[in-house]
């Protein structure tokens, strides 16, 4: 290597990042030539002179602010889970207090309109006449007629064709539902 | 981060006492400004609690973090340059000396820092932040080139050339007042 390479490789010597034989040569180099060595010392203590420049304690406030400007979003998550929670509360109340009253009405209804002498069987609190009132109250639902509607769907419509000028595009049943 | 993503305040507070004194002297030393600085330490740290929710461990914390900081320290240059203010360089102030230190060579000491510190303000931006990342933060070249987004190799040869500027920048300070 030529005082060039060797210049060119000081850095990399500094942070001894090259392989063992080109260390020892650059080494061997240094020793010899005072240019070289001169260049070496020279960047070593531009290096080495950073040192001077101390670490900074960050001021006390820093972390104090950051933690403050990050507690309104712990509020507003903790405030989020109350919501849901509460959403769900509401949503199992309500669903306790219609079907405490369906069984209500059903009852009164079983009373007023059948004086059947036959004695039904009963699974728990439930008669087995009210399962059956209750199947028929799903049966009166719409959701049976939609039900119907969308088995009769042959095909969905996934995104708008092109549109030809000989044929025009089948209509869905649910376009039909659409319109 | 998963404690922090589910709203642990105490391994936030923990996070923050860990990284705030890395993450402050980066961007100060960076940006020569202590407020501009703390500004960016605590930009960093509410991003960190919002992202914590979306973190995926792809890569070590702390290059992330250090990504965080060298992008807010880039946006504090670009408003800068907008802003066109002339900014006084209100560098932060030195350390309390230690009580045993001769006044002298404190004097000596304060006047290497100030020069140090104005030999590194001088190398062009990004070479300076590889500078810091690399001598005073103790990073790998492949870590700071996977803050960077550039080759290893490109690092490399910024530090090789931000040398080669420091060596004749401070080529006239007195030999017993450098290193530790």
């Amino acid at each position: 290597m030529d005082c060039k390479d060797i210049q060119d490789n000081l850095s990399a010597f500094m942070d001894q990042e090259l392989a063992l034989a080109a260390e020892e040569s650059i080494r061997v180099h240094l020793g010899e030539c005072d240019q070289c060595a001169l260049q070496y010392a020279k960047l070593l203590k531009g290096w080495q002179a950073l040192d001077a420049w101390d670490d900074v304690t960050p001021p006390d406030r820093m972390q104090r602010k950051v933690l403050d400007s990050v507690k309104p979003q712990r509020h507003a998550l903790s405030l989020r889970r109350v919501l849901y929670a509460a959403a769900v509360l509401l949503l199992v109340f309500g669903t306790a207090v219609y079907y405490s009253g369906q069984k209500e009405r059903l009852a009164q209804d079983h009373l007023a309109g059948s004086k059947s002498p036959v004695q039904t069987a009963t699974v728990g609190d439930i008669s087995e006449d009210e399962i059956i009132a209750n199947l028929l109250i799903l049966q009166e639902e719409d959701f049976f007629e939609v039900l119907d509607e969308l088995v009769k769907i042959d095909e969905l419509p996934l995104a708008e064709e092109p549109s030809s000028p000989t044929k025009e595009p089948a209509r869905s049943s649910l376009d039909i539902v659409l319109t | 981060m998963g404690l922090i993503s589910k709203g642990d305040a105490k391994a936030f507070e923990l996070l923050v006492a860990r990284h705030q004194h890395a993450v402050y002297n980066l961007a100060l030393r960076f940006l020569s400004d202590s407020d501009e600085a703390e500004d960016v330490a605590q930009d960093c740290f509410i991003r960190i609690y919002k992202a914590a929710a979306t973190y995926t461990p792809d890569a070590k914390f702390t290059t992330w973090l250090y990504t965080i900081v060298k992008n807010l320290c880039f946006n504090v240059l670009r408003n800068r340059r907008q802003a066109v203010i002339v900014s006084v360089d209100d560098e932060t102030l030195p350390e309390l000396p230690a009580k045993s230190e001769d006044p002298v060579e404190r004097i000596t000491r304060q006047q290497v820092r100030e020069k140090v510190m104005h030999a590194v303000s001088m190398l062009p931006e990004n070479m300076r932040l590889v500078v810091i990342m690399s001598k005073f933060h103790g990073l790998s070249y492949d870590e700071i080139a996977g803050i960077m987004g550039c080759s290893v190799n490109a690092i490399k040869l910024r530090v090789h050339r931000a040398k080669a500027i420091l060596a004749e920048e401070l080529s006239d300070l007195k030999d017993e007042t450098h290193g530790n």
